[in-house]
């Protein structure tokens, strides 16, 4: 591997015009050929320009359960739809003794870790796990790690952490959590952030039995004592009563998912007969069906009591106990959906897989 | 027959080269410079040789004379010899891509630099082999490789 090949000699800006038609998998693999290579193809000028030629969007896992021993050597997996293989990210560079992936936006990896303290607090740490660098940010007491759900952005790398009581928001000019008081009626499920605003479910019945609603907090109202307003129309009916165990994701542009078993009846516990992923366009505030999940699929988690979704975008992914393996709900530019099956799932979960969207570049920078 | 205007160009090697302005104007670096008013005589380009000068004239002669048409046949034609066109070694390759780069051609510049790429994505069996096997090595510890690569050339 020595630098006396034709790529020695060629300026920088050719060799950005030659590599940016690869896909990022081989531009990572060419970097490691020489060290005239690498620099030419770690510029951040190149990189930011490959990030728009070659994207590289992948399903990350997230590890089975917080509180199992994690292996030794910590990995995350990741799926790649396009080539349709397992890719494996080293985390080892990170120097915590445990990290727990759990969320991702821009290319960028977030984890919580033990920050070392005696306390038991914890740390989330952001990285990009092709670059090998992260930042760790201010640390929080446990109880936010357990319970809190993180929200990510692209836009400023905003962080936020959110449960039923308060809400930080973490402010990259101090360097600090910023703490509102959150004005929830109930624990809020599946939160999501989109454009500048973030959208919750929470169940405003009574225990024997489900009302769902939706809830929308503004960042721009986060000062305000009223954040969270329930948002609903009267042409929507009853959308929130046809499925069971509704959770949200992200869609594309200013749409959010809706995704749940349908129920076969009205009544208290009525069987599902399919699961259904609903959008609601939050411009026009109206609901479509975006995808509805094949029979004979189906037939596999009809079993579980239970599954798990994550994803978002046009890609959604489907996990169920003892199903073995992932079900994969793709949607065309042109409306049109595919569902596939997703094999060889890494790890020895009970099949209940969490996991993220993670689109892999070289750019970001925590 | 009809009596377009021709232009000089004189390269590395002395050699002088006539082409019809249409053909000539295809790298923008020259149509910039007659804009300019420096073709008075000959254009220099000394940092080109003739072998490479004169495929470079071969390849726009060709895309000037085809005409711009989106018929079938007429694609046909210039993308097999296109095809032929990059079928070089790779001293010649390198030439070309310097030279294509002063002279601004976009076409032939996207031509060679997807080449380039392709023949990096595509390897004979040994080269193939042994990528596979830096393959699994990269996404499986990456930070390794590089790391142990990089002692070893003492950076």
């Amino acid at each position: 591997m020595d630098d006396n090949t034709i790529f020695s000699h060629l300026p920088q800006d050719i060799l950005h015009q030659i590599f940016t038609r690869l896909s990022l998998q081989q531009v990572v693999i060419c970097r490691s050929v020489s060290k005239h290579l690498y620099s030419a193809l770690s510029s951040p000028s190149f990189t930011h320009l490959l990030a728009t030629t070659s994207p590289f969007p992948l399903l990350a896992l997230r590890p089975p359960h917080r509180h199992h021993p994690l292996p030794p050597s910590p990995l995350l997996h990741l799926f790649d739809p396009i080539s349709h293989k397992w890719l494996r990210f080293p985390l080892n560079f990170l120097p915590f003794p445990s990290a727990h992936p759990i969320a991702s936006a821009a290319g960028l990896l977030y984890l919580w870790a033990d920050s070392g303290s005696p306390d038991g607090n914890k740390s989330l740490v952001v990285c990009n796990p092709l670059a090998l660098r992260y930042k760790t940010l201010p640390q929080l007491g446990s109880a936010w790690s357990k319970h809190g759900s993180v929200l990510v952005d692209s836009v400023d790398n905003r962080v936020i952490v959110l449960n039923e009581l308060a809400l930080l928001y973490y402010s990259n000019i101090k360097n600090m959590w910023l703490k509102f008081s959150s004005n929830l009626p109930a624990k809020p499920r599946s939160p999501v952030l989109i454009n500048k605003s973030i959208i919750a479910l929470c169940d405003v019945g009574s225990p024997w039995r489900s009302q769902w609603k939706l809830f929308i907090c503004s960042l721009k109202s986060l000062q305000t004592s009223q954040m969270w307003n329930c948002l609903e129309r009267c042409e929507w009916g009853d959308v929130f009563d046809i499925l069971k165990r509704p959770r949200l994701l992200k869609g594309v542009g200013d749409v959010v998912l809706m995704i749940g078993g349908l129920k076969s009846s009205f009544s208290l516990n009525a069987s599902c007969s399919t699961i259904l992923i609903l959008k609601l366009d939050l411009g026009k505030l109206e609901w479509g069906e975006a995808g509805r999940m094949p029979g004979e699929m189906f037939r596999c988690f009809q079993e579980s009591s239970k599954f798990k979704v994550f994803g978002g975008g046009n890609r959604v992914c489907f996990s169920g106990k003892r199903v073995g393996r992932l079900a994969l709900w793709e949607a065309g530019e042109d409306g049109k959906e595919e569902w596939r099956w997703i094999d060889g799932v890494p790890g020895n979960g009970d099949g209940l897989y969490r996991g993220f969207l993670f689109d892999a570049r070289l750019d970001a920078e925590p | 027959m009809s009596f377009s205007k021709t232009i000089m160009l004189r390269n590395y090697d002395g050699e002088t080269f006539v082409v019809d302005e249409v053909v000539a104007v295809e790298p923008q670096t020259i149509e910039h410079m007659i804009e300019d008013g420096c073709a008075n005589t000959s254009i220099p380009l000394p940092n080109i040789t003739s072998k490479i000068l004169s495929k470079v004239i071969e390849h726009c002669k060709k895309h000037v004379e085809t005409p711009n048409s989106n018929e079938k046949d007429a694609k046909a034609d210039l993308k097999s010899f296109d095809f032929d066109f990059v079928k070089a070694d790779q001293g010649t390759l390198f030439d070309l891509i310097l030279a294509v780069n002063y002279l601004n051609i976009k076409g032939l510049l996207d031509l060679i630099y997807q080449t380039i790429a392709d023949m990096i994505k595509g390897k004979t069996p040994e080269e193939e082999e042994e990528m596979r096997r830096v393959n699994a090595w990269v996404f499986s510890c990456f930070v390794g490789v590089t790391c142990l690569y990089f002692k070893s050339k003492k950076i």
